[in-house]
């Protein structure tokens, strides 16, 4: 059998609020390191990767490796009915075609389980090949956020290109052009708010707006997110989710106008 | 942890009120840097022809655009400085008031669009979430509340 | 030379560099304080700034206290590369810090729906787990009885008084601050659509009439500002409540009503209250369509098929017909990556 619980619900609310925009269904994949979920999106131009590890769970039995293809969105219903602080349980038998989420009050006076029909999803699993990142970019979260937000109200496309200057986001459109740059920050009160960058070669990407704002929907999870980029190779978008795993987004680069 | 205002505020009247720039510029540093009034104010000039009260000058060669700013009514200038952050009760001591600063662009013409102009939009609305809401309008709402969830169960 | 500026940087001293002459370099700051804790009754009391929980940040922020009874919150209002000339002196930091006018029961609100809502508690009694003294500070002596009676049941017992989180008359509260703040909104003619619109350019008599000044937007931008204020889900229950749709939903109906217009035009004005209905029609249906709102009839039952159906054959939401669209150009992921 399986069963994982987790002390905070909203960690777990936070995590499917980051994905249910994107994937309208998906495969947890479960074996004694962990949870693990991979799934495109729709239109085939993201991925998503959720890894949650084992050690991170305040309990965690996973028997057989097990797979549960669930409707995110459903999930994400249930989820909402779980206070902020309940603890989170999931518990599934070998074989099975439901799974049990329960929540328990921090009080433990109030007990909710809600059982939910797992799908079958015929997902074949992507091999994502170690990649040597021309550039790093680590910053606020929250920053990453913004940009997105405000340059979306320009244009589609995003472009992001990263010099030893630093990293500067682009888009122009019929309203006229924005560019944000951000240089690496020299010295900051908090780690958290500092922006890195580790840059080996420079680069210059063009990418949908709206799938990067789609990606922000995790800044919750984390104070801060790493871009890594290089050339004609997907986008990482990476919030770490603390003590627990870590949420990537792989996002394609849009295609050039001199290619075919 | 608290920082203390530490000036008596009867006293705020009693200085020749400062002058105070809004510059377009990032400078690293500060203290005394030069005679303003020599090698700046001397410098500015009306510009009619970019509008009523637009003022020019320049700073280090760039371009400046300015007008004369008052400080928002209901509120006073005041120019604090730390006596020292590193102390475990931290003081702002009074260096002095202005009622009027001169607001200055680089080679952009002050307007409504500026981000200092659109902030003091904020403190009207700042003002009117502080209002304090009447037991008679809450009573009222309440039961306009109940009467919709009627009308939609 | 000058350093880049960076959003997040204050200048620091460098700890290598030779000890300055201290004298008048101290950091200045430039302050505009409401002329309302500017009133000397007591010439020995001081204003202070002290450290409170903001539900908004989810963190302590600055506000500024006088008399123990009176607080403001402390903005901080910066642009990138600004830098103040104070008499003769250079001051590196171009923020102006101004008090504005707070209604600390929004800073209550955080620790009734923390503490208070499944029981009754006295002000005393919320504190006593707070980690400093600042939370017991802020519960006795700068939120009203007036303030709390608006979110809370009180209920005295002898000389205790008893506070109980009460969530529609919170809901109830805060709609009406909202409204308070869309009517300012409306009277500074500050701009809620969702595009940029210059300040600068005066509107036609015409224009005005055609740009339907669309409600919802003074209403979004007003409840997002008072959802600073505000926990996150607290701010999410009061949008829901209020029953804002969501921009992506406002992008779909502003597309349509921008048809409409175009088909309309040349039309006398009278017809605009018909336009505007029809609008609403659509706005509606189509926010029930899509999976927006949580349906409250047991029909859209959370149990799902055991297999999904194809997206051809259903029809997409405006957020799935959103990121299609801007899927457009981007190459495929699946020619990165090879099945395993």
């Amino acid at each position: 059998m399986f069963e994982a619980r987790l002390g905070q619900a909203t960690i777990l609310k936070k995590i499917l609020d980051a994905i249910k925009d994107l994937l309208n269904e998906g495969t947890f994949d479960c074996s004694d390191s962990g949870i693990q979920l991979q799934a495109m999106d729709n239109s085939h131009v993201s991925l998503v990767s959720l890894t949650l590890r084992s050690d991170g769970f305040d309990k965690f039995r996973c028997d057989r490796n097990l797979s549960m293809g669930m409707n995110l969105g459903s999930m994400a219903k249930i989820l909402k009915c779980a206070n902020n602080e309940d603890n989170v349980t999931m518990k599934a038998q070998d074989n099975a075609d439901t799974v049990t989420i329960m929540f328990e009050s921090a009080n433990q006076e109030k007990v909710s389980d809600y059982e939910m029909k797992l799908m079958n999803l015929d997902q074949e699993h992507l091999g994502i090949p170690e990649t040597d990142y021309s550039c790093v970019v680590r910053m606020p979260a929250m920053e990453f956020a913004r940009i997105c937000r405000d340059l979306a109200q320009f244009s589609e496309s995003v472009v992001i290109c990263c010099t030893k200057e630093g990293v500067k986001f682009s888009a122009s459109g019929d309203v006229g052009t924005a560019n944000i740059k951000l240089a690496q920050t020299g010295s900051v009160d908090k780690e958290e708010e500092a922006v890195i960058i580790d840059m080996q070669e420079p680069v210059t990407l063009t990418f949908a707006c709206r799938y990067l704002n789609a990606f922000t929907k995790a800044t919750p999870l984390s104070t801060q997110v790493q871009l890594s980029m290089c050339a004609d190779v997907p986008l990482v978008v990476e919030y770490a989710i603390k003590d627990l795993g870590h949420i990537r987004y792989y996002l394609a680069p849009k295609i050039e106008d001199n290619e075919t | 942890m608290s920082i203390t205002l530490d000036f008596d505020v009867q006293q705020l009247d009693n200085k020749r009120p400062m002058h105070l720039h809004y510059l377009p510029a990032k400078i690293v540093g500060d203290g005394e840097c030069t005679d303003v009034d020599k090698h700046f104010n001397n410098y500015t000039r009306q510009a009619p022809e970019f509008g009523n009260g637009v003022l020019t000058n320049a700073l280090r060669g760039y371009p400046l655009l300015g007008q004369q700013e008052s400080v928002p009514k209901g509120y006073k200038g005041l120019v604090l400085q730390e006596t020292d952050p590193n102390q475990a009760e931290r003081q702002l001591r009074l260096t002095g008031t202005f009622q009027n600063f001169t607001y200055w662009n680089y080679d952009k013409v002050p307007s409504k669009s500026d981000g200092y102009q659109q902030a003091l939009v904020m403190l009207d609305v700042a003002e009117a979430l502080a209002e304090p809401v009447s037991e008679e309008a809450l009573e009222e709402e309440m039961k306009l509340q109940k009467q919709a969830k009627k009308e939609n169960a | 030379m000058n350093k880049k500026a960076t959003r997040s940087t204050k200048p620091k001293p460098d700890p290598d560099a030779a000890p300055q002459k201290q004298a008048v370099c101290a950091v200045k700051k430039v302050f505009f304080i409401a002329d309302n804790l500017l009133q000397a009754e007591d010439g020995a009391d001081r204003m202070r700034l002290e450290r409170f929980y903001h539900p908004g940040k989810g963190q302590p922020a600055w506000f500024i206290t006088h008399h123990d009874c009176q607080i403001m919150e402390m903005l901080e209002y910066g642009e990138p590369r600004r830098s103040w000339l104070l008499n003769n002196e250079v001051c590196s930091n171009g923020r102006t810090y101004m008090t504005t006018p707070l209604d600390a029961t929004l800073l209550a609100l955080h620790h009734l729906r923390k503490h208070c809502s499944q029981r009754a508690m006295s002000l005393d009694s919320i504190s006593v787990d707070a980690s400093d003294a600042s939370t017991n500070r802020l519960l006795t002596k700068f939120v009203t009885a007036a303030g709390l009676k608006c979110v809370a049941d009180v209920k005295a017992s002898g000389d205790l008084v008893f506070y109980k989180y009460n969530p529609q008359r919170t809901l109830a509260w805060l709609t009406l601050k909202t409204r308070g703040v869309v009517a300012v909104l409306k009277a500074k003619q500050v701009h809620c659509g969702l595009g940029a619109k210059s300040q600068n350019y005066v509107r036609s008599e015409k224009l005005v009439s055609e740009n339907d000044v669309n409600e919802m937007d003074y209403l979004r931008m007003a409840c997002d500002y008072v959802g600073r204020y505000l926990d996150a889900d607290l701010h999410e229950e009061l949008t829901r409540y209020l029953q804002i749709p969501s921009e992506i939903q406002a992008l779909v109906e502003e597309k349509s009503s921008a048809q409409k217009r175009k088909s309309q035009q040349g039309q006398p004005s009278a017809n605009s209250k018909k336009i505007k209905l029809a609008n609403g029609e659509d706005a509606a249906s189509q926010l029930r369509n899509s999976s927006l709102l949580d349906s409250d009839d047991g029909k859209d039952s959370i149990t799902s098929p055991p297999t999904p159906a194809p997206l051809k054959e259903r029809t997409m939401t405006a957020k799935e017909k959103a990121l299609a669209k801007g899927a457009k150009g981007s190459k495929s992921i699946a020619s990165f990556f090879k099945a395993k």
